[in-house]
């Protein structure tokens, strides 16, 4: 066989020939046809439908479902948003007719992640819901998320049929309780019609008592399409007032006391406020006992702000302090890390709060345990605690935030000095600007809610990220790790905001910002779709190392490295773009300080999203490249993620 | 005294495992699995006036950058300018590291037989070391511990 390339009679110069005409006969007929592309547009049925009245269901003429039974209850309990996609359908028509404020997206895991970020930054309980089997599955490991967060998550899904049970009739069989096994709080399939408005009182007992957590209902037909004429059918149709109760733990006044006794004895004493003081709204309690007794706080949990950064006693910006303290009071810190965990010196005096006494004790041993809810405890403690000044802890922990602001400088200045010499954006100064955008210039730094998630970008993040006021700032990998709900997660936020929800409310309608990675970005980057179709503005600022974070793993290990690499310089931001929203391509600072202040004017200004695709190298994260390489934040801390 | 404190952060779960071994000579040896649930080995001796960790950091090259940080890092925590809770009272006992092909240990020599302060001095700096000192040294926490990333 003679190959082409053989030919004596085919000359450099008749290929480079041949080249040149295949070139033009390229040139001429482009690959994709030459059509008109319509702009992209939200569909006018979207506001219109959004303006609609709500239309609950009523038990005159024929009657409520099963699903308009629950949406009825549902509103009744105030449940805050509900995120989706098709499927469930009867559930989810009857909750968004009932008045649920409702969300459609584009996968049931980052819809999942999204009423996940809504109560994050709330407070409040939201629900999910997605199709029987794929849509549902799709959730998992968001509501696992939830579930190590600790969120008061509704996580709905069906529309099949007691009757195809073990049958594999049609399609989407599955078995979903087993499912959720060990991620949630409670969880029910609902197989009694007439007892539908029973278990979602179960549902909001869960979510709204003790300690919260995801509550998994699903409903199959036979349940949701059920109707009643007369709620006498009902088991248990009462009003939430009879249903659950909002009488609360007190501590007990003994307790109390020798709560006051061990913070007298304490030098340097230290509250570590957890997720259960946010959710009991009880920040002013905890300012008031911090400044009265001159107490330090880390506020802690998958939200931040409810003890504000930059405040004389915040020691999350003082993590040298926290090894100085010598009694620390843990209130509402559900996921409790162990000895070795927090960067405590091992003399350090233990107390915990919680509201289930269960928990008391597990993880960390204690001097003392006390069952109470976290607000009637901070009010107790408020009233017997003596004033007392500790100008020498609180000089200590200035001191060591002088110390840690001059190590973050140190370490973006360093991180400037690398982007400079590769073009390419280090992660201190990508973290760097963000901050500086957004707290030092001239936006109220109060004012945006800021999502954050990713390995290397999260650990960088997590030095300069604020929260200044409760609810202001997201961990999303908080605790369960997942990379890649952020995005979904801060949208979720943002549509807290847009509403101006519980601690959202002064700041209704400020855009959000979210940091994360290029591994992230490709769980969520189609709800920027969401986000565009909702008029929800998120500022994604993405960093892009063309790999997996942990692709240090592979070094050394034979044919391994494929598998944590992507293709280098993806364009992140041409997807945004495709997807409706803007896209911001940036490699050196200057271009990141410009994109950033555009974003910001579409965002507030037309509501438009954007996602900044930073170009950053892998070798970055590498200590023998670019020392210091990565590192891990103290815990517990602003860029705390594991408790 | 020196055994009832460690035995006192064993249960309020500093570390596990905690045992004792011999005591002969005014020597005694301790063991205890602490950080990154590696085995800690300590020895008091009285006749010496000295406590030893014969291995507090593993595969750390006497010449690297992080070896000199490290005695940076014991110095610093011997200096007047840290409060006394932070820091040890060079008038009351004095640290040194030494380097033996990679393996780090730490010997406190007490001036006052006040082994209360010492051991307590001791364990405080071991956890600082490791709670403090190495959060900036994530690398060499993986290569030297064979750290799982997603579990650090």
């Amino acid at each position: 066989m003679k190959n082409e390339n053989d030919d004596p009679g085919t000359s450099r110069r008749d290929l480079l020939a041949a080249g040149a005409i295949a070139a033009a006969m390229l040139a001429s007929k482009p690959l994709c046809a030459d059509v008109p592309i319509p702009s992209i547009a939200i569909p006018k049925e979207i506001p219109a439908n959004l303006s609609e009245a709500a239309k609950p269901g009523s038990f005159e003429g024929r009657g409520m479902s099963g699903a308009e039974i629950f949406a009825k209850l549902c509103v009744e309990e105030e449940l805050a948003a509900m995120f989706c996609c098709p499927g469930n359908y009867t559930v989810i028509n009857a909750m968004a007719a009932a008045g649920v404020p409702a969300y459609g997206g584009r996968t049931e895991g980052a819809m999942c992640a999204a009423a996940d970020g809504f109560s994050r930054v709330t407070g409040e309980a939201t629900a999910c819901s997605g199709t029987e089997g794929p849509g549902f599955t799709h959730m998992i490991m968001n509501i696992a998320a939830a579930h190590a967060a600790r969120t008061p998550l509704l996580v709905l899904a069906s529309n099949m049929q007691i009757s195809g049970d073990d049958r594999e009739a049609f399609i989407q069989t599955g078995y979903q309780q087993p499912t959720t096994t060990g991620m949630k709080k409670y969880g029910k399939r609902l197989i009694a019609p007439d007892r539908v408005w029973e278990y979602g009182a179960y549902a909001f007992r869960n979510m709204k008592t003790g300690v919260p957590g995801p509550v998994h209902l699903d409903f199959p037909g036979e349940v949701a399409r059920a109707r009643f004429t007369d709620p006498a059918k009902l088991k248990d149709y009462y009003s939430k007032d009879k249903y659950r109760s909002e009488s609360r733990a007190h501590p007990a006044p003994a307790d109390v006391k020798k709560a006051v006794d061990l913070i007298a004895k304490a030098e340097r004493p230290l509250i570590v406020a957890g997720q259960g003081v946010f959710q009991r709204k009880s920040w002013d309690l905890l300012m008031e006992i911090a400044e009265k007794n001159d107490i330090a706080v880390s506020a802690t949990g998958p939200m931040k702000g409810h003890f504000p950064d930059g405040h004389r006693l915040s020691i999350n910006q003082s993590p040298d302090a926290l090894m100085s303290a010598d009694l620390v009071l843990f209130v509402g810190q559900y996921c409790m890390p162990s000895p070795g965990e927090y960067t405590f010196n091992p003399d350090i005096k233990a107390i915990r709060v919680h509201p289930v006494p269960e928990d008391l004790g597990r993880n960390w041993p204690l001097e003392l345990g006390i069952v109470s809810d976290e607000r009637t405890f901070l009010t107790a403690l408020n009233d017997a605690l003596p004033r007392r000044k500790r100008d020498t802890w609180a000089n200590e922990i200035a001191a060591a935030r002088q110390k840690y602001e001059k190590t973050i400088l140190d370490q973006y200045e360093l991180g400037v000095k690398y982007s400079k010499d590769t073009n390419h954006l280090h992660p201190s100064v990508i973290a760097k600007e963000v901050h500086d955008f957004f707290y030092k210039g001239k936006i109220d730094p109060k004012q945006t809610v800021m999502g954050m998630g990713g390995w290397t970008i999260g650990n960088f993040m997590g030095r300069w990220v604020r929260a200044y006021r409760p609810g202001q700032a997201i961990s999303c990998a908080y605790q369960y790790g997942a990379i890649g709900p952020d995005v979904a997660m801060t949208i979720g936020a943002g549509a807290a905001v847009q509403r101006g929800i519980g601690p959202q409310a002064a700041y209704k309608g400020a855009p959000v910002c979210c940091i994360s990675s290029d591994a992230g970005i490709a769980y969520s980057l189609f709800e920027l779709d969401t986000a565009q179709k909702y008029k929800i503005p998120i500022i994604a600022v993405i960093y892009n190392n063309n790999s997996w974070g942990m692709w240090p793993q592979a070094v050394g290990s034979a044919r391994s490295m494929h598998m944590y690499l992507f293709q280098e310089n993806l364009r992140y931001d041409k997807m945004a773009e495709g997807l409706g929203a803007r896209g911001e391509y940036v490699h050196t600072q200057q271009e990141l300080k410009d994109a950033l202040a555009r974003s910001y004017t579409a965002a507030s200004k037309e509501s438009a999203s954007t996602l900044i695709n930073c170009q950053a190298l892998k070798e970055f994260t590498s200590a023998r490249d670019y020392p210091p390489g990565n590192f891990m934040n103290p815990e517990p801390g602003g860029g705390a993620f594991q408790h | 005294m020196v055994g009832e404190i460690l035995r006192g952060y064993a249960e309020r779960g500093v570390f596990r495992g905690f045992s004792r071994g011999e005591s002969r000579n005014g020597k005694a040896a301790f063991r205890m699995i602490w950080h990154r649930d590696r085995p800690f080995a300590l020895t008091v001796d009285t006749r010496r006036g000295a406590i030893r960790c014969p291995l507090v950091l593993p595969q750390l090259p006497a010449g690297s950058a992080m070896y000199r940080e490290l005695r940076a890092f014991l110095k610093a925590y011997q200096s007047a300018d840290r409060p006394d809770h932070r820091r040890i009272d060079n008038r009351k006992a004095r640290v040194t590291c030494a380097n033996r092909g990679g393996d780090v240990s730490l010997t406190m020599n007490i001036s006052d037989a006040d082994y209360e302060y010492g051991i307590r001095k001791f364990i405080h700096l071991i956890q600082e070391i490791y709670l403090v000192f190495l959060s900036e040294h994530f690398e060499y926490q993986v290569e030297a511990f064979g750290l799982d990333p997603d579990h650090p």
